[in-house]
């Protein structure tokens, strides 16, 4: 006869609001196998679980059941404190009467009745529960950073100086983010190319760290400890090992006028060419689109030119394997466009629809503002390059406005407009900043000042309203909007107007997910195991989230949080070898029929046949058999099994069949 | 023959009269067979929906409840007013019904009237009544500049059955393209000219009015294009006083859609009734050889 503790969890007021735990515990005392059941207000605090191990020393319980929130949020705990006291933790389970019963229902009567049912079904299952044990697998202690902004850059670099190998795969010819692209920063007004650069170099020259530029991850196999990932190397048509990065290429390249995506679309560059003077590496890359060799067959002055002979036109992407035991995301962000937005989204043609050549977004002010940018730090408007005498910042573009498709906050751009502003009036001092906002939001270290700051040391002119269009007129751009704390309608004639755009994620931030196996929000954010207590990694084992591709992040914070992921890292990596779960498939090699209908439905490629010989080698059956390290237990295999020959460890046929029959009348 | 129930209101019987004749004189001619709404009242415009929801609720019900009873063609309006309050009092019916209790115990109603709810613009940008626009022109607009003039009305309430996307609408434009003539990129298509603030506020409909007035001269049109007898009186009846305080001495014709749609099907000014405008019209063919002759 089993000896199974039941423990009724109130979660606060969260469950026994709604659910009579006291009469729960009463309700499942007297079901066969139970020797003892109890109520408690937290049972996942530290009386909480000693009640449950001096419970089960008393009573020399062989089963536990916590009638408690979901598993995802405290099975380790509570199979920690069944494990400590020598029960093996597979014989411990949850019931979860918070989000399936007490958050979903009001009738507390049928509530209670439904949380004693969910309790009686559990209670026969781990009747029949084994001593399962963890499955050692050996683990490569190697990481890979997807992105290379300034989050990819501090978690590469603090794994690598921690003595933990890392390849890193950025899809840009440098690396730097946008972070590269910015002025100066906020809220200490230091240049942020002269912070950054310096841990670009880093990166570059460290030992550990096998950088990949200009590449993008094709596919991801296999599981935490044990990645395989491809890489697409695109080609560059520039060999970068013969390379000087002299420039000779870049000068003489007849097609001059394209737009520079470093430039935010503000400046020109050649079709062969390197992104930005302090580009890591500083190779060029040859624009194969826009190339006149690769559109006519005719030109080839690059390569000509070439002393080193480093320009290689037959070039071809080529694919690498890497294998790592974790992976860092920091793949960042892209700005919303007020003409062309993404699909689901609605853009502003009452702003021009991106039309209008001084209506620009924060970026862009960025290389207008940056010392390195096109008009070499000058705030000049893109239409006439003139100096503009006044300028109109939006806040909010995109941004909090469901009608536009995005509720959610961009939370950076109230610092940075104010940043734009005061470096406006730093640069023009004659010049007039206005700034229409919805509210100033600058919680953060030094933030707030520093938006008091502008307003009162740069008198720059805070204007809380929305603006309902903006059109040309007479070479300049008349914004008409409205003043609500004056409660009247105001026009102002602007010279410039800079929009701070929404945060959005990369475009194919979702496609990446589906190959790396992790979960986004409805904007295709990457979502986090938990908001609180799981900031920085993914559901999925050993993956980890830095920066903006988890959503809207300044730098510090995303700084933070890549730290953060490169700690987790190194707590994954401390140890020699992995344990995981011993929930996975075993194949019953009796029985098996070897029709291997299971390796069709496995999606992770787990099952792999088995030959069985006789004393003399001789064939005399081929089985299926789970390789344990590659199973992720989601019984696809176990429902297929034409012979009912593959059964998943805690979850066997016999378990679950017992729960459904615990139901009945 | 297409059926259509006109519902024209208030304006259209009174001083938007060359609305309902120019309207009727196109349907004609593109064969849309219109019967009027037998009992219409007000569609409850403004004062009753600003001052009581349960009033214009209760007459757009009385509307459409009349409308939907002599059969179930569609419910067609030239004013935008009238428009934007049936297809609100429509669109309640679907969304809300809740909402409308009171006004239909009022009116003892068992059923809701679905009916629905047109305009005219809808149906010259429809594809097949467009096509027989096409085929019906007489008389060459070419060269002609328009300033399409939307307000507020025309396109709200927004969502499913609206004219058009609220903040760039383009069916205007393309009727304007349709019949042959040119509609000019201005910024001011859909400003407010004051609306109903010509009684209580006259100064600020002369400022608003004004501006749209001398946006669209500015920007080269020679007719402005409107869907909304509100509009039109703001811009027509007070244009001369507002152009001359400010110290304009151009005008600029204010014609009702379906008067320049009835022009390039070759329909006579005096049937379109152009004669009632304040602003008088020149004859097309004068306009555009002027603006010809100021391009030379």
């Amino acid at each position: 006869m089993s000896r199974i503790g039941v423990f009724v969890c109130h979660c606060g007021e969260n469950i026994g609001r709604t659910v009579d735990c006291v009469r729960v515990a009463e309700g499942v005392k007297h079901h066969p196998g139970v020797v003892l059941a109890t109520d408690y207000k937290y049972m996942c605090s530290d009386p909480g679980q000693n009640m449950i191990r001096q419970a089960i020393r008393e009573n020399r319980l062989d089963g536990v059941v916590v009638a408690a929130c979901s598993p995802a949020m405290h099975e380790p705990t509570f199979r920690r404190a069944t494990a400590a006291e020598g029960l093996n933790p597979f014989r411990c389970e949850m019931v979860n009467v918070r989000e399936h019963c007490s958050w979903v229902h009001e009738d507390r009567e049928a509530a209670t009745e439904k949380a004693i049912d969910l309790i009686r079904m559990m209670i026969e299952k781990v009747k029949r529960n084994c001593d399962l044990f963890p499955i050692k697998v050996p683990m490569t202690r190697r990481a890979l950073v997807v992105g290379g902004g300034i989050a990819g850059i501090q978690a590469a670099l603090d794994l690598a100086n921690s003595g933990v190998p890392v390849v890193m795969v950025e899809r840009e010819p440098s690396i730097g983010g946008h972070m590269s692209q910015l002025s100066e920063t906020f809220p200490t007004l230091d240049c942020s190319q002269c912070i950054l650069t310096p841990r670009m170099v880093e990166v570059a020259q460290h030992p550990l760290i096998t950088l990949h530029t200009y590449s993008e991850v094709e596919e991801v196999r296999g599981y935490i400890g044990n990645f395989k990932v491809a890489i697409r190397k695109k080609a560059r048509s520039v060999d970068i090992t013969k390379c000087t990065g002299c420039g000779v290429c870049m000068q003489k390249c007849p097609v001059k006028k394209l737009p520079s995506t470093f430039d935010a679309g503000l400046g020109m560059r050649p079709a062969i060419y390197i992104p930005f003077p302090q580009a890591v590496p500083n190779k060029p890359v040859i624009d194969r689109e826009n190339c006149t060799y690769f559109k006519t067959g005719k030109c080839g002055v690059c390569k000509k030119l070439c002393g080193p002979g480093a320009i290689d036109y037959e070039q071809q992407d080529e694919i690498v394997t890497e294998e790592v035991g974790a992976i860092v995301l920091a793949t960042g962000y892209q700005l919303y466009r007020i003409g062309d937005p993404e699909p689901g989204l609605r853009g502003y043609p009452e702003y021009g629809g991106g039309e209008i050549k001084d209506v620009i977004d924060g970026l862009q002010f960025e290389r207008l503002a940056s010392a390195s940018g096109p008009t070499g730090g000058e705030i000049r408007r893109p239409s006439d390059g003139k100096i503009p005498q006044r300028v109109v910042f939006l806040q909010c573009i995109g941004s909090r406005d469901s009608s536009k498709g995005i509720e959610y906050c961009s939370k950076i751009c109230c610092m940075y407009t104010a940043k734009h502003a005061l470096l406006y009036k730093h640069k023009v001092h004659e010049g007039e900043a206005i700034v229409f906002y919805m509210d100033v939001r600058a919680p953060g270290k030094g933030y707030d000042e520093f938006v008091r700051r502008a307003v009162e040391e740069d008198e720059v002119l805070y204007l809380r309203g929305r603006v309902s269009r903006l059109y040309e007129d007479k070479g300049q751009i008349v914004v008409s909007g409205v003043d609500t704390l004056a409660g009247r309608p105001v026009e102002i004639r602007a010279d410039l107007v800079v929009l701070a755009t929404a945060i959005r994620p990369q475009p194919d931030a979702r496609q990446l997910a589906q190959k790396v196996g992790v979960g986004y929000d409805a904007h295709a954010f990457y979502s986090e195991a938990h908001p609180k207590l799981r900031p920085v990694e993914a559901a999925a084992a050993g993956i980890f989230l830095a920066g903006a591709c988890q959503g809207p992040k300044d730098i510090p914070e995303a700084v933070a949080q890549a730290s953060a992921a490169a700690a987790k890292c190194m707590v994954l990596f401390s140890k020699e070898i992995l344990e995981r779960e011993p929930v996975v498939a075993v194949v019953n090699e009796s029985t098996c029929a070897g029709c291997f209908a299971c390796k069709e439905v496995c999606a992770y490629g787990a099952i792999e046949p088995f030959d069985i010989l006789d004393r003399k080698g001789n064939l005399l059956r081929r089985v299926a058999r789970v390789n344990a390290g590659v199973c992720n237990g989601c019984g696809t295999c176990q429902a297929t099994c034409p012979s009912k020959s593959i059964e998943l460890s805690g979850f066997t046929d016999e378990q679950v069949f017992a729960q459904i029959a615990a139901l009945r009348p | 023959m297409r059926r259509y129930s006109y519902f024209p209101g208030c304006s259209l019987h009174s001083t938007a009269r060359e609305f309902d004749e120019s309207l009727r004189a196109v349907a004609g001619v593109l064969g849309l067979e219109l019967r009027e709404v037998p009992e219409w009242a007000c569609c409850g415009a403004t004062p009753a929906h600003a001052l009581d929801p349960e009033a214009a609720a209760v007459l757009g019900l009385w509307n459409l409840d009349h409308a939907a009873r002599s059969g179930s063609e569609p419910v067609l309006t030239g004013c935008a007013s009238c428009f934007s309050r049936l297809r609100a009092v429509r669109e309640e019916i679907d969304a809300h019904p809740e909402r409308l209790k009171g006004a239909r115990e009022r009116l003892d109603l068992k059923q809701d009237p679905r009916v629905e709810v047109l305009h005219i613009a809808q149906l010259l940008a429809d594809e097949e009544i467009g096509a027989m626009l096409s085929a019906g022109i007489q008389r060459s607009l070419a060269g002609l500049k328009v300033a399409c003039y939307y307000g507020c009305l025309l396109t709200r309430p927004r969502g499913e059955g609206a004219v058009d996307d609220t903040e760039n609408p383009q069916i205007l434009e393309g009727i304007v393209r349709r019949i042959g003539a040119e509609p000019i990129d201005w910024p001011l298509r859909l400003d407010c000219c004051g609306a109903s603030m010509a009684l209580p506020r006259p100064d600020l409909v002369r400022e608003l009015s004004g501006r749209l007035l001398v946006m669209a001269h500015e920007r080269g049109a020679q007719v402005m294009m409107v869907a909304c007898p509100l509009c039109h009186s703001n811009l027509d009846f007070k244009q001369n006083q507002i152009l001359k305080e400010r110290g304009h001495s151009f005008r600029i014709p204010i014609l009702y859609l379906t008067q320049l749609v009835g022009l390039a099907l070759g329909l006579p000014e005096r049937t379109l009734g152009l004669h009632r405008h304040f602003i008088p019209v020149p004859p097309i063919e004068e306009l555009i050889a002027r603006g010809e002759a100021s391009r030379v």
